[in-house]
């Protein structure tokens, strides 16, 4: 069952570099949620206050009624997932090891894993489209492979919450819109929370439905795509000119940067 | 291509290890039959007449020896496998990393200087202190950015064996030349004539951290994927670093009070078995215990036999035979090939 995420008022610094100033956002289950904003406005760093890897040095998250740091780190995991922006293994495993890692926090501690872990890696590998990798080794596989198995990997945990962190910044733009719409249609499938770190707004205007801008830490705006996409927000945020205009086909918004226009066309 | 071993599963698991296990036995008794002068398995155990010869060298001379070389092969192999996990570098073994070296000057300290104390705890307890510390310095030298790096890792331990040996050098010329002697004899890496009561101690300083690393085995795993990944799949990777560190200095200062260096071993055996039962720590790290056993027990074999009536100590026969092999592993690394 999935629950709330709610942010509120958190701050965080690096030692005395302070990197998020009260932040607030609440993201309903189910919803898609983008995080945006110039590199360095904070957002990948909110994205691990959201995995627990970084605890807020103020404020506080709560999923569902609970607060983020009362879950025990197994519990967190068999409700969160993390896709990080890329893998990189140290040692040789299989396709299938790694996915079968995802099945971490539902083990005993010395244990092996079943046959209720096994159906639950095959069904992810299915779904991911990576089944026939399955005996491969990760190491050997393209950038776009991996990432489907890392998704593969984030599935077996069974998270209601999944986590992804510029996801697709190593890929050509064929497995751009292949992971999107593979992480979309599991939002969709399974009412799986979405929150997705990344940085280019075109993606966001096509697959997400709220979407926050951060700069400097700060919230700037947040809300429906729709509204959050406008030409002066995003001047505020980047510093930079766009044309904003709503795509035929797809329906949805599309941001193209202008060349050095001082003020934007009335 | 490497051809994958299959998905490890508990029966997997139970039945590499069995045959592991009997290979590990079968050498500890084949290994004790072997050496400069025959020994007759029948008299040795003919019970009517106690103290012939054969029975004095079996149990007095060879078995001690060859028990002490398995507990020191295995919990080499167990830490070098664990090591390799913890450091995220398939490269790391305790004496190429300067950890063996750390806690080599811990107990050379102990001998060299002559603290009173009984043997069998002075000297172990020094060297695990040693290594410890070693390791701590090692980690923190070698963390850039918060995170290790692998390179950086190999160069602090040439300078850290490096320091080391000066170190010894220093305790070897201050003392006089008699303990000089015994250090250097010990120092090249030897399992002559030991008491089965140290036997003992360094068996179960062998047998209970390597026990407490294959514990942690799965989330070594996890920690292949990065630190950060591994905590978001639930693990507390503060505690298993710790542990397994911990745990791995522990077997790095029991083997190395007894023996001295012995080279190469946790970088040879965890390799090998890695290419032939695939990366899983939950296989690996039992696994390289055994393997470990199986392998110093027959190098020491080896180095009391090849030569005979002399014997070269058994650290020189596996630093000889390692050294190429880290020089291979090394040059296929740089070029990008699999492990």
């Amino acid at each position: 069952m999935s629950a709330p995420l709610r942010i509120e008022g958190v701050g965080f610094a690096y030692r005395e570099r302070q990197v998020l100033h009260d932040v607030s956002l609440e993201i309903a289950p189910g919803q898609r949620f983008g995080l945006l904003g110039p590199t360095g406005s904070g957002k990948s760093t909110l994205l691990r206050l959201l995995s627990r890897v970084l605890r807020p040095a103020s404020g506080r998250i709560r999923l569902g009624d609970r607060d983020l740091a009362a879950y025990s780190a197994r519990d967190l995991a068999r409700r969160i997932a993390v896709v990080p922006q890329e893998t990189a293994l140290d040692f040789p495993f299989s396709v299938l090891e790694v996915v079968l890692m995802g099945r971490a926090p539902h083990l005993g501690g010395f244990g092996f894993e079943g046959d209720r872990d096994l159906a639950a890696a095959s069904l992810a590998m299915a779904r991911t489209g990576v089944s026939e990798l399955a005996e491969r080794f990760f190491h050997e596989l393209s950038g776009g492979e991996k990432q489907r198995v890392v998704i593969a990997r984030a599935l077996a945990q069974e998270p209601e919450l999944l986590l992804l962190d510029e996801p697709t910044t190593f890929l050509d733009i064929r497995h751009v819109v292949e992971i999107f719409e593979l992480v979309c249609g599991l939002s969709a499938e399974r009412g799986i929370t979405l929150v997705v770190v990344l940085h280019d707004l075109n993606l966001a205007a096509l697959y997400l439905d709220r979407l926050a801008f951060l700069k400097s830490g700060r919230v700037v705006a947040s809300g429906d795509a729709e509204q959050v996409l406008d030409y002066r927000t995003i001047r505020a945020v980047y510093e930079t000119d766009v044309y904003v205009h709503r795509n035929d086909l797809t329906g949805k918004l599309n941001v193209l940067p202008l060349r050095s226009v001082k003020t934007p066309p009335s | 291509m490497i051809v994958r071993p299959p998905r490890l599963t508990r029966e997997r698991a139970r039945r590499v290890l069995t045959l592991l296990a009997c290979c590990a036995a079968c050498s500890v008794v084949g290994a004790s039959l072997v050496g400069g002068v025959h020994v007759d398995l029948g008299r040795a155990l003919d019970v009517s007449r106690p103290d012939n010869p054969d029975f004095v060298i079996l149990f007095r001379s060879r078995l001690p020896r060859v028990l002490l070389g398995a507990a020191v092969g295995g919990g080499l192999a167990a830490a070098g496998a664990a090591l390799q996990a913890l450091l995220r570098n398939p490269l790391a073994s305790p004496d190429v990393i300067g950890i063996s070296g750390g806690a080599s000057v811990g107990a050379i300290c102990v001998l060299g200087l002559g603290v009173r104390g009984p043997a069998w705890i002075v000297v172990p307890g020094a060297a695990f202190l040693a290594s410890v510390a070693t390791l701590a310095v090692i980690v923190r030298l070698s963390t850039v950015h918060g995170r290790l790096n692998p390179y950086s890792l190999l160069l602090v331990g040439v300078i850290v064996n490096t320091i080391a040996a000066a170190a010894i050098m220093l305790v070897t010329t201050l003392v006089d030349s008699l303990r000089a002697q015994g250090v250097m004899i010990w120092l090249s890496g030897s399992l002559a004539q030991r008491p089965y009561s140290l036997v003992a101690v360094v068996s179960l300083m062998s047998i209970v951290p390597a026990a407490v690393l294959w514990s942690q085995s799965h989330a070594l795993n996890l920690l292949a994927l990065g630190e950060e990944t591994a905590t978001q799949l639930g693990t507390d990777v503060g505690r298993v670093r710790r542990v397994s560190f911990l745990a791995s200095a522990l077997l790095v200062g029991a083997a190395v009070s007894v023996s001295g260096v012995i080279g190469f071993v946790g970088l040879i055996v965890p390799h090998c078995l890695r290419l032939a039962l695939g990366s899983d720590q939950r296989l690996l790290v039992p696994a390289s215990f055994l393997g470990g056993v199986v392998f110093l027990v027959w190098a020491d074999a080896a180095a009391r036999t090849v030569m005979a009536p002399t014997e070269i100590p058994v650290g020189v026969l596996t630093a000889l035979c390692g050294g190429p092999f880290f020089i291979v592993l090394l040059r296929r690394q740089e070029q990008g090939r699999d492990l």
